[in-house]
């Protein structure tokens, strides 16, 4: 069941196209990353989502409905935007006190301290947030878009601007939340490993296009070609493996990386063709084996091709 | 508790935990009030006066305080992007405005009073005894007065959520004079000179009641994209 769903997306601020014939759903518990380079519209397509834009063109559903128009539905969703929404004068149990009258969460103080602890910050719980450090202040915005038991989670960059374990414990908090209480996330974000850690399906826009969208797996499986990294027996053949592979069809490019080179054979080529190659040329192989791209490579080559298009 | 008391009671909590607002204000409402009693002492009559001070000062320092609160609720969240989360709540972008204009209002209604409080206390120091304003000028403290303070800050509240910054910058004072010169204009035309009357407060009332209703129509000009698009 699609539980976020775009179709033939566009958004056009005076005239200005930022957003054009954008296409994906997303399933109910699925951790879904949208990735691109800023300026893409991802943001625009969150608020299209969000119900704070309207579309140009095309439509953008949450449980099947523009979440502008119902207030019931906006009950169900969390948000972290860029900004925390947190209110700086008050405490962080205020904070969660306000917002949690506004959702209408039963058992308000109960859930309270459940989000306190969850976050780690009973401790500073009665301290005014402004006095919080960035990383507090992101997990207690993330704690405040729990509150209220969404059923889905929206989350712009939740990462952007913390220090690495800062970023690691967003990411457990996202992982527990998705796995224990089968959340829906939709994670707006350029940070790809993030992405790749936690995400189960990813879109990558740029320039307002849909230029990627599958699973992950699925991605990195067939995006591109198969990849396979070879080590030789003898790091003086490298430069004459080098030769072979570039004088072959079958391999679209190749890299060489701590001594390990990784070819890319176009579709229907297969692995073996090139061993044999290499080998009758007498250049003596360790190991061979079949890899799976990076997100980052995935990433590249779709903007990459775009540039190339545009 | 209706979400838009919510809000209210959340602004004016976190007004009265901003002390940067509440130092100013309080400074603005004393100011006022100390540079207007002695007003009362240097003339005949002490407690026309004081009347006349009371009808047509306070409800300027009300709106002067209601402006410094509009910047804070308003402008603020505004800018630091606070106010995209508020409206993905299920909150409508009309209760969250009625909500901060009614906390704003009650706070600002609250200092105005204080100021007026001081002024008779000041007065009454000066001239060796307590003078008291009429009940019609109660009536008006009490009723009339918030009914331009929640204008005033509602009207504001608009223009900061639905302009840019820049605009914003510009239509800000534009705004508050407005509502001065119309509360001067109420005053004139109500000709108080020979004192605050039971007509000349009900006159007020229906002025007040109109310009409040006047920002209340127009607060139909709130869209949730025009506020987002006009975000810093």
């Amino acid at each position: 069941m699609n539980i976020i769903e775009t179709s033939s997306l566009g958004k056009a601020f005076g005239g200005r196209e930022v957003l054009d014939g954008v296409s994906f759903a997303v399933k109910k518990g699925e951790v879904f990353g949208f990735l691109g380079p800023n300026g893409a519209g991802k943001t625009t397509t969150l608020r299209l989502l969000l119900g704070l834009l309207e579309p140009s063109e095309g439509e953008a559903l949450v449980f099947g409905e523009r979440l502008a128009d119902r207030e019931d539905l906006r009950r169900r969703v969390g948000v972290l935007l860029e900004h925390n929404g947190l209110f700086d004068q008050l405490s962080a149990r205020e904070n969660l006190d306000y917002y949690g009258r506004l959702y209408g969460v039963p058992e308000l103080q109960r859930r309270i301290s459940e989000i306190l602890a969850l976050t780690g910050l009973e401790e500073r719980a009665d301290s005014a947030v402004g006095t919080l450090s960035t990383g507090m202040k992101r997990k207690l915005g993330l704690g405040r878009a729990l509150l209220h038991e969404p059923e889905i989670l929206f989350l712009d960059e939740p990462s952007s601007g913390l220090d690495p374990e800062a970023q690691r414990m967003v990411r457990e908090l996202i992982n527990e939340v998705s796995g224990r209480e089968s959340v829906t996330v939709f994670l707006n974000s350029h940070n790809l490993d993030e992405v790749q850690r936690v995400c189960d399906t990813v879109a990558i826009l740029d320039r307002g296009r849909l230029r990627a969208y599958d699973r992950v797996a699925a991605l990195q499986e067939n995006r591109g070609g198969v990849h396979f990294a070879l080590t030789l027996a003898d790091a003086g053949d490298i430069t004459r493996a080098e030769g072979i592979l570039a004088s072959m069809e079958e391999v679209s490019r190749y890299w060489i990386e701590d001594g390990v080179i990784t070819a890319v054979l176009l579709d229907g080529a297969a692995p073996a063709q090139v061993l044999a190659r290499l080998v009758r040329e007498g250049v003596l192989v360790e190991e061979a084996r079949k890899t799976r791209r990076s997100l980052e490579e995935i990433y590249l080559d779709a903007v990459g091709s775009a540039e190339g298009g545009a | 508790m209706n979400p838009m008391l919510t809000v209210a009671r959340k602004e004016t909590a976190q007004l009265l935990h901003s002390r940067m607002s509440m130092i100013t204000t309080a400074f603005l409402a004393m100011f006022f009030a100390f540079t207007a009693a002695p007003a009362v002492t240097m003339e005949d009559g002490s407690a026309a006066v004081l009347d006349q001070l009371l009808f047509s000062m306070v409800p300027v320092i009300g709106l002067f305080v209601g402006y410094i609160f509009a910047s804070q609720i308003f402008l603020r969240e505004k800018q630091q992007g606070v106010i995209e989360t508020l409206l993905c709540t299920p909150l409508t972008v009309g209760e969250l405005w009625l909500g901060k204009v009614l906390g704003a209002t009650l706070l600002a209604w609250g200092m105005a009073l204080g100021a007026a409080v001081l002024i008779i206390v000041v007065s009454g120091g000066n001239s060796g005894g307590l003078v008291l304003p009429s009940a019609p000028v109660i009536v008006h403290l009490a009723v009339v007065m918030p009914l331009f303070i929640a204008a005033g800050t509602g009207l504001l509240g608009l223009v900061q959520f639905i302009l840019g910054l820049r605009q914003v910058q510009i239509v800000n004072v534009a705004v508050i004079f407005v509502l001065i010169f119309l509360l001067t204009f109420t005053r004139q035309l109500l000709n108080p000179e020979t004192g605050i009357t039971w007509p000349v407060v009900g006159g007020s009332f229906i002025a007040g009641v109109n310009v409040l209703g006047a920002v209340l129509v127009m607060g139909r000009l709130l869209n949730t994209e025009r506020i987002v698009t006009s975000l810093p």
